[in-house]
């Protein structure tokens, strides 16, 4: 929000052009110094790096049954165990793992951009905002994970309806966030400026008022990647995300729910995983704003 | 104050009827043909003609709407195509349990997270604190079914002292109605604790900085009246709003509690019908729960007015 106007300069974010190895070096700095940053940026490199790998780490294939070592607790051929139909759980985790990364990816960059286009335009066109942000408040009284178990029970489980089935109950808060960004920043003098200098007025939205939405919006997109994880999971322990044979946290879980008693690690193992990936997304993200809103910091840490 | 009400209930109509146009809407836009989704995979094209005409999902888009919106504003949610009963009456008799489940997680989590978020506030950076702190942000992250799971293999498998599943209505007795809901409404809250405890904690911190506080301290009031009658009072506005605002997030955790505990409320009925493929009675539903976001918000704004006498509409 600040760093577009000279008075109050953001540290670690210096003015200065595009990413420079200076600028890269400092931001090092800051996860070296920040333990709880370094810890958590650390724990989701890991997950990450397992689940990108899986094809290489895995050792099992995750969808071949083998009847015969069905329910088995882990051991030093199956790490997580297997499951009922004896399918190694490692495996199925690290891929359920994959598709919860990846698909939280798609849905951070639509909802942004989503959120983005929406907020500006009502942010900038005076006219439309209060048509527009209505419409944004209809969508917040809709319970974001019933709208995503809708859309995907009524359109099937493809990659498109779920990443537009988790993205569009995200999209209300990115674009309120932009709204309140683009509503402080047109008023500021340079940007009057740039109208004065003879700039139009996409020139000026991109050039002068999109950079100021850009902080607030990375840690927004730590919590979006974190709150997709969690519906996708929630999708398939319902029932509602992809068919059975894709291996996705969420399923495996509601896979393991009948033999919850005699196998509870069907359910711990993943359980595990995907509150370790969401943990530390949200840590990550907590410490960004930390370092990224530093008004916002003192609001909420007093 | 009843001006006010009837003012409110007005200003909620228009609200209403957004809510209900984009639930129509998102579900027209969606990528995916539900008549085909509905039919299965082995559908001939007829059947899937005849329950496109049947859904009327064949007329023009604002005929659609039109159509939808009559039967809204007469208060019919539409027809189940399973049991052929309104969806209103599906409601109405899963009523109950969800009632139930949100009340008593609502409970829980307002006699939990409000004393200690205000502890929290005044033990800023002490033990207490921290502990809170990091714990709030470990239920943040913990889904709600890995908790619920968790709480089953602890105190009903391991320990033996609570049910594993199931629900008995409070007919039955008040003794095995909440014996039954304990786990449930544990699993339910978690979240919410993490939620609202945090925001206790930001706003009281906010206001134990204010003068008021210092001088309410200074002439020698109690310290717990300074924190609970002084600055609470005061911090209360934002704990409300976030209460109002999180109730989308107190349905979804409806839906998977009961899922988790077999529990037969209007949660297990919107998953029962996304697997049957019951296409009004998931809209129905999903119009439902969001009208009770909106209803549940207009309480809030006239719990305001009681809270904060500074307030007017």
């Amino acid at each position: 929000m600040s760093q577009v106007s000279n008075t109050v300069p953001v540290p670690a974010k210096a003015p200065g052009g595009a990413a420079s190895p200076s600028r890269l070096r400092a931001a090092v700095r800051v996860v070296l110094h920040d333990r709880i940053m370094l810890f958590s940026f650390l724990l989701l490199i890991l997950l990450v790096v397992v689940s990108v790998f899986a094809p290489w780490i895995a050792v099992h294939d995750p969808l071949q049954l083998s009847p015969r070592v069905r329910l088995q607790s882990s051991s030093p051929t199956y790490w997580f165990g297997t499951d009922s139909l004896g399918r190694d759980l490692f495996s199925r985790v690290l891929y359920g793992g994959r598709l919860s990364i990846s698909l939280a990816l798609l849905v951070c960059v639509s909802s942004i951009i989503g959120g983005l286009i929406v907020g500006i335009v009502a942010g900038y066109f005076r006219k439309l905002d209060s048509v527009i942000m209505r419409v944004m408040d209809g969508i917040m009284a809709i319970p974001g994970l019933l709208l995503a178990i809708a859309m995907v029970a009524l359109g099937g489980a493809q990659i498109s309806t779920m990443v537009f089935a988790i993205a569009v109950p995200e999209i209300p808060r990115i674009a309120r966030l932009v709204r309140s960004v683009v509503l402080s920043v047109r008023e500021e003098p340079f940007v009057e400026a740039s109208f004065g200098m003879g700039s139009s007025t996409i020139r000026v939205l991109g050039w002068h008022i999109l950079p100021s939405t850009i902080n607030p919006l990375v840690i927004q997109a730590a919590y979006v990647c974190a709150a997709a994880i969690l519906t996708e999971a929630v999708l398939g322990f319902l029932g509602a995300g992809f068919p059975p044979e894709v291996p996705s946290l969420g399923s495996i879980i509601a896979e393991g729910r009948p033999f919850f008693q005699r196998a509870p690690w069907i359910i711990l193992f993943p359980g595990a995983f995907l509150a370790l990936l969401i943990l530390a997304i949200n840590l990550f993200g907590d410490a960004l704003r930390d370092r990224l809103d530093p008004r916002l910091a003192r609001k909420t840490k007093g | 104050m009843l001006s006010l009400i009837i003012r409110r209930l007005f200003a909620a109509i228009p609200v209403v009827l957004i809510v209900a146009t984009v639930v129509f809407l998102l579900l027209r836009m969606a990528p995916g043909d539900p008549a085909r989704v509905i039919a299965g995979d082995m559908a001939s094209e007829e059947t899937i003609a005849q329950i496109r005409s049947n859904l009327a999902l064949d007329q023009p888009l604002i005929k659609q709407y039109a159509l939808a919106m009559g039967k809204m504003l007469r208060g019919d949610l539409g027809t189940s195509i399973i049991s052929q009963q309104p969806v209103s009456k599906l409601i109405s008799a899963r009523l109950g349990p969800t009632a139930a489940l949100a009340c008593t997680a609502m409970l829980l989590t307002i006699l939990l997270a409000i004393p200690i978020g205000v502890l929290s506030a005044w033990w800023h950076r002490r033990w207490f604190d921290r502990v809170a702190t990091a714990s709030t942000i470990l239920a943040f992250s913990v889904p709600a079914f890995v908790v619920g799971y968790l709480l089953i293999l602890v105190f009903s498998v391991q320990l033996n002292w609570l049910p594993v599943q199931g629900y008995t209505p409070l007919a039955d007795g008040v003794g095995p109605f909440l014996y039954r809901l304990v786990l449930p409404s544990l699993t339910l809250a978690t979240v919410f604790v993490a939620l609202i405890t945090r925001i206790t904690r930001a706003s009281m911190l906010d206001i134990l900085g204010e003068d008021f506080v210092r001088t309410a301290r200074a002439k020698g009031v109690p310290e717990k009246y300074v924190l609970f009658r002084h600055a609470l009072r005061n911090a209360a506005a934002p704990i409300v709003t976030v209460i109002g605002v999180a109730i989308t997030t107190l349905i979804s955790g409806v839906v998977v509690t009961e899922t988790i505990f077999n529990i037969p409320g209007v949660g297990s009925l919107i998953v029962d019908a996304v697997l049957a493929r019951d296409y009004p009675v998931v809209q129905g539903t999903i119009l439902f729960f969001s009208f009770i976001y909106v209803f549940v918000n207009l309480a809030i704004d006239l719990i305001y007015v009681l809270l904060d006498p500074r307030i007017r509409y």
